[in-house]
């Protein structure tokens, strides 16, 4: 059972970050890269983090609130931040 | 006396950076500290990203102030976060390392702030710390005690209000202090940067959340909504090139009538003859003609800067990233493309921020067809010159109008371009967008001010430099050989200009234009505005009458056709006459394939188009 994930995560709820995902993401050239980049961002376990907005269109981007930033984010990149259930 | 010369020179050359996250108000920070006693990088030179500046401590002590890109991390993402990297590591091969890292905390988030302080930590440098935003982080409701703070990180602190006048004082002084200048070699604990900046926040006693910025939710909740946001957007970019053409006839009347007194002027004091000639129809005749347009431009990027310092822009980039999606680029993509609308130069060095290799490929081959501010004198002639100034509708001018076409034909050719790549080559994996928004804040006037300010001055260097030089070079071809008295025509057809032109009329004669403008075409390439200086002279010497001066219009409206205005208007869509975005594309891709290959597919797409526009007209109007 993993645990849920940002990009599923319902709009104006706030949750905590658990761990970026290094399993269950596909594997996709540059997802070490990718991982690290979020963390850079401030994507890093127990922050706080929102869905802001979803895009009308299906894998279109998101915006989410993490601490007191404001971030764009691709669904597929939403997908590598694991949330405490 | 002399050891007095040598220790100020020495403090002079102590250069201190600026690190920090972006939109942390670092940049105001240094605009605050430096005021107008800095220097852009040139659009020549290595960077445009990397600005450096004098300023004086509370002692009066000169210090070089260098302002780097913004990053996370020192782990950098893309070419312009590498550039910041690189010279607070000293392998940057333009800018020695420097003495003094100044680390510019924002208070509003502290926690990534410190993360990147941990890592700085690590550079052996003599760290500063400022906390930067202490007002706004106050306003939402947190309480920063700044000594506790300062204990805790066991580096010298200072909080600043970059906004306020006297806000980087703290700073100034604590500059003057010769201990800051020594590195302290604190014990570093072997762990992560983010385990350590929890520590120091646990320890300075804010463990407690962040508060969010409320204002900026509101805004976003309408400005990022598909439908309102969307129309918000158009209504802006459109607002833009109506006030860029309605809001710049005064000053430009004001520019014209200074060129037209000062060349009546020297016309009365000189005695007719070469040098009287060199300075009105060369000299004035050229420069003036382009130093016209300088309102216009000075309007563009004061929208631009305007934008750009509200923070709107990558909100911009995010509604338009499905739109850019679909025709294989990400939003991204978006905020170069918008500064090419300024000058394809900056916009190409913008795709630095661009991580994905074939994305910045695509970015930077559309870029030059972005309508640049360089083609405004030459679209504002030949609309001048051939479009009525009528009111089509209440606020709407026709002039205004096409202007607007003009800039949609640019980005309609680039979509159509950029799609074709797509089914060409492939669109590639969706690019990574991770686009940080930040919170909207009104844009300070002193830094617009300044951002104008280092754009007029680049701006009047080009008219200066090179405008002037191609301006006189022309002359000299348009004026020699003399010709022979008896001469029945003009004495610049009988000049090597005159003939070279003739030359050339051939391959352009298809295409409607004539000998002067073929001309004009040749310094022309050198950059867009110079062809409106070299038919300013071209023409001023073709008249046989009296001086024609800056009443360049008038002339072109009563000698060429309508087809042959309005063909060389959409020439100037997307012929590539700018050696500088040429050389530009080669220093960012390296060799000259990519720059080869974008003259052959801008110069074709820009002699079928002219082609398609002259035949029309001419088809039309018989």
């Amino acid at each position: 059972m993993s645990s849920p994930t940002l990009n599923e995560s319902k709009p104006k709820v706030w949750r905590r970050i658990r761990s970026l995902r290094t399993d269950g993401a596909p594997a996709s050239e540059g997802l070490d890269e990718r991982l690290q980049r979020l963390a850079d961002l401030g994507f890093v376990p127990n922050e706080r983090v929102c869905v802001l907005r979803r895009s009308w269109w299906k894998g279109g981007a998101l915006v989410v609130q993490v601490g007191n930033a404001t971030f764009a984010l691709r669904d597929s990149e939403a997908a590598c931040i694991e949330l405490v259930a | 006396m002399s050891t007095q010369v040598i220790h100020l020179t020495r403090l002079g050359q102590r250069r201190v950076a600026l690190v920090g996250n972006p939109n942390c108000g670092k940049s105001s920070l240094f605009n605050r500290l430096t005021g107008s006693q800095q220097k852009v990088a040139n659009y020549a030179g290595v960077t445009v990203e990397l600005k450096s500046g004098l300023m004086k401590t509370a002692q009066g002590k000169s210090i070089t102030l260098l302002d780097l890109p913004g990053t996370y991390s020192l782990n950098p993402g893309a070419a312009d976060e590498a550039v910041a990297c690189q010279v607070v590591r000293g392998e940057s091969l333009q800018e020695p390392a420097p003495d003094l890292v100044v680390a510019v905390l924002d208070a509003t988030r502290l926690r990534r702030s410190l993360r990147l302080l941990s890592s700085l930590r690590g550079l052996g440098l003599p760290l500063v710390v400022v906390l930067n935003r202490v007002d706004s982080a106050r306003a939402n409701g947190l309480q920063i005690d700044v000594k506790r703070l300062e204990q805790v990180l066991g580096l010298p602190l200072v909080a600043t209000v970059a906004v306020n006048a006297q806000g980087a004082d703290p700073l100034r002084a604590v500059l003057d202090d010769p201990l800051v200048w020594v590195a302290q070699t604190a014990p570093v604990e072997p762990e992560s940067d983010d385990m350590q900046s929890q520590h120091w926040m646990l320890a300075a006693g804010l463990e407690q959340d962040e508060p969010v910025d409320d204002w900026s939710l509101k805004f976003d909740a309408v400005l990022l909504h598909p439908v309102w946001g969307s129309l918000i957007l158009v209504s802006c970019l459109f607002l833009i090139f109506q006030a860029v053409f309605a809001g710049a006839q005064a000053p430009m009347d004001a520019v014209k009538a200074a060129v037209a007194w000062l060349s009546e002027l020297l016309a009365q004091s000189l005695p007719a003859g070469l040098l009287q000639s060199l300075l009105i129809d060369g000299v004035l005749a050229g420069v003036g003609s382009v130093l016209v347009f300088l309102p216009q431009i000075l309007i563009l990027f004061f929208f631009i800067l305007v934008l750009e310092e509200s923070g709107y822009l990558p909100r911009a980039a995010l509604l338009l990233d499905r739109m850019m999606g679909s025709i294989g680029l990400s939003g991204r993509s978006f905020i170069p493309l918008l500064s090419s609308f300024a000058c394809a130069i900056p916009g190409i060095m913008a795709t630095r921020s661009i991580a994905d290799r074939r994305d910045r490929w695509v970015t930077i081959m559309i870029a030059p067809l972005m309508t640049c501010s360089a083609r405004l004198p030459v679209y504002a002639l030949l609309i001048g010159a051939f479009i009525p100034a009528i009111a089509v509708g209440p606020g709407f001018q026709l002039q205004g109008l096409v202007l607007f076409g003009l800039y949609m034909l640019g980005i309609v050719s680039a979509i159509v371009v950029a799609t074709v790549i797509k089914l060409w080559r492939g669109a590639g994996p969706a690019a990574q967008l991770m686009m940080e928004l930040p919170d909207y804040h009104w844009p300070r006037p002193v830094d617009v001010a300044l951002g104008l300010w280092q754009r007029a001055l680049i701006f009047l260097r080009n008219v200066g430099g090179i405008i002037l030089a191609l301006t006189v070079v022309l002359w000299f071809l348009s004026s020699f050989p003399v010709a022979p008295v008896g001469f029945a025509g003009a004495p610049i057809e009988y000049s090597l200009a005159g003939r070279l032109g003739k030359v050339l009329a051939v391959v352009f004669e298809p295409i409607g234009f004539n000998w002067q403008i073929a001309v004009a075409l040749i310094p022309g390439l050198a950059a867009r505005e110079v062809a409106v200086s070299a038919l300013g002279t071209v023409y001023a010497l073709s008249d046989t009458t009296s001086s024609v001066g800056t009443a360049l219009a008038p002339v072109i409206a009563a000698q060429w056709s309508l087809a042959t205005g309005l063909s060389l208007l959409v020439w100037y869509v997307f012929a590539p006459q700018c050696m500088a975005t040429l050389a530009t594309v080669r220093r960012e891709l390296g060799g000259w394939r990519a720059p080869a290959l974008m003259a052959v597919y801008l110069f074709g797409m820009a002699y079928a188009a002219s082609w398609l526009t002259y035949r029309t007209v001419v088809h039309w109007s018989a």
